[in-house]
């Protein structure tokens, strides 16, 4: 029995090709091969990844798309007999997010919204990684989607925090508008007046978003905490788990997430966490962290202060944060991953 | 606040009105910096020329330095400068809308070139029976 997975796009340190690397490391340790096609394939994932022109649907297997833009994927999975096809759905960044910047990209995402709803009938299973994520599935016409988080590599136990943390802010992800980042920095100018020794460190890669990166760093220069203010690019997990460990808090202001890898990342490494309410952010932290109202600087910025600077406001956060772990620890997702995948497995058999 | 906050049993809700009431009282005492709050991000945006688009109105240029007439000839071109403006700020946005649609076929040409030439070495070097290690490489959405 096989089953194997169709992406869009496969990258180191993209979300959804590390799901995909992921599930097919489970499903291979129950006895399901499978392999990975993907319509662009990063060198570095050229021995784990396949190009899409080389998928054939097997005779013996089933197919997961992984749905997250339009891509030629899309078509090739539309060659897979409907009860050997499962989708799983990622969600879609709208595209007002990314017109100005990205015109071309905006219209792919645009286009995989449009012609979703034609997946509903044909995929035998639907998956979504939140409940905000199947809400949309089941607004496009999908029934019984299943929703599994998404699959990390958790350490067992969430990181201890020294006592006193450095005033030092996070925000991990990529450097596009849709992340908001203009709002990350508007608060954190709010703080750096409270707290002078308050730093912010972006982690993250603009590939593509050169303007919008340019834009935040006069931004910054406007608001006079360009000193304060460090974008690193794309770095390695090691380093952006040194970045993680030697920060006070973890900022989020996306204006629309699916899930948000990095909330989870965070909580792991026993750093609080501050969020703007967006998708499906609220949710993921299922009350590891701080919820504040959308764009609402003022707000963020003293929930920074008060968790850079108050130990019961940290461990508070820290008990809801032990609390979602748990139930994000691979050996809870993972039965969740096999059961919404057995009608499809059974159906191939 | 969630609804999970409320079902994990800790008590965030006392916290946020908490964060809220130091939040109005700074606000009530000045502290917060309106040049802060209200810098419109968009400002920052990049103007046309440092986009790569070169077209934009100069009306500094029309002047005429001509002994004794020239202050009256420079007043005559800003007039008529002024009564032309929309017509001629629409036709610079065009011109630059044009510009910005060319750019960005030319990038999408550029990158589908790259491709192209790393998809025929790959093939090449298949053919030749050497190892090629890669695959055909292009840019990730973002999610």
């Amino acid at each position: 029995m096989r089953l194997d997975q169709l992406v869009a796009a496969a990258a180191p340190a993209d979300a959804v090709t590390n799901q995909a690397l992921a599930w097919q490391r489970v499903l291979a340790e129950h006895g399901i091969g499978g392999e990975i096609h993907a319509e662009h394939v990063h060198p570095q994932l050229a021995d784990r990844v396949h190009p899409l022109e080389r998928f054939r649907p097997a005779g013996d297997g089933a197919c997961l798309l992984r749905y997250s833009i339009w891509s030629t994927a899309l078509e090739r999975a539309r060659s897979v007999e409907p009860r050997r096809l499962g989708l799983l759905y990622h969600n879609i960044t709208p595209a007002g997010l990314l017109r100005a910047e990205q015109p071309a990209l905006a219209e792919l995402c645009d286009r995989g919204r449009r012609e979703l709803p034609d997946f509903a009938e044909r995929a035998r299973v639907a998956i979504a990684d939140s409940r905000f994520n199947a809400a949309e599935l089941e607004g496009a016409g999908f029934t019984d989607v299943r929703v599994v988080p998404l699959l990390l590599d958790l350490p067992a136990q969430s990181a201890a925090r020294e006592a006193e943390p450095a005033p030092a802010v996070v925000s991990v992800g990529r450097v596009v508008p849709s992340k908001r980042l203009e709002e990350a920095l508007r608060a954190f100018a709010l703080l750096h007046d409270r707290l002078p020794a308050a730093r912010m460190e972006l982690v993250g890669n603009w590939d593509g978003f050169d303007r919008y990166r340019a834009a935040l760093g006069r931004f910054a220069t406007a608001l006079g905490v360009e000193d304060a203010v460090t974008f690193h690019g794309r770095v390695s997990d090691a380093q952006r788990n040194a970045i993680y460990d030697r920060a006070g808090v973890y900022l989020c202001t996306s204006a629309h997430e699916g899930f948000c890898a990095p909330l989870v990342e965070a909580m792991s490494r026993g750093l609080a966490v501050v969020a703007h309410d967006a998708g499906a952010v609220s949710e993921t932290l299922g009350g590891g962290g701080l919820v504040i109202p959308r764009a609402d600087a003022a707000l963020t910025a003293e929930a920074l202060e008060a968790v850079l600077t108050r130990a019961d406001v940290r461990g508070l956060i820290a008990d809801g944060a032990r609390r979602r772990l748990h139930d994000l620890r691979p050996a809870a997702v993972e039965p969740l991953i096999l059961d919404a995948l057995a009608p499809l497995l059974e159906a191939a058999a | 606040m969630s609804d999970e906050a409320h079902s994990g049993g800790i008590d965030v809700d006392r916290l946020m009105d908490d964060l809220k009431r130091r939040v109005a009282a700074r606000r009530a005492a000045g502290e917060l910096d309106p040049r802060v709050l209200d810098l419109p991000f968009s400002a920052m945006e990049e103007p046309p020329d440092a986009a790569g688009v070169a077209v934009r109105l100069r009306p500094e240029t029309a002047y005429s330095s001509k002994r004794g007439v020239g202050q009256a000839i420079t007043l005559a071109k800003r007039v008529q400068i002024k009564f032309l403006f929309h017509f001629l700020n629409d036709l610079v946005e065009q011109i630059n809308r044009a510009l910005r649609r060319t750019d960005e076929r030319l990038e999408r040409q550029e990158t589908t070139i790259q491709r192209l030439q790393a998809r025929v070495e790959r093939l090449e070097a298949e053919h030749r029976g050497e190892p090629t290690g890669a695959n055909d490489a292009g840019d990730h959405p973002p999610r």
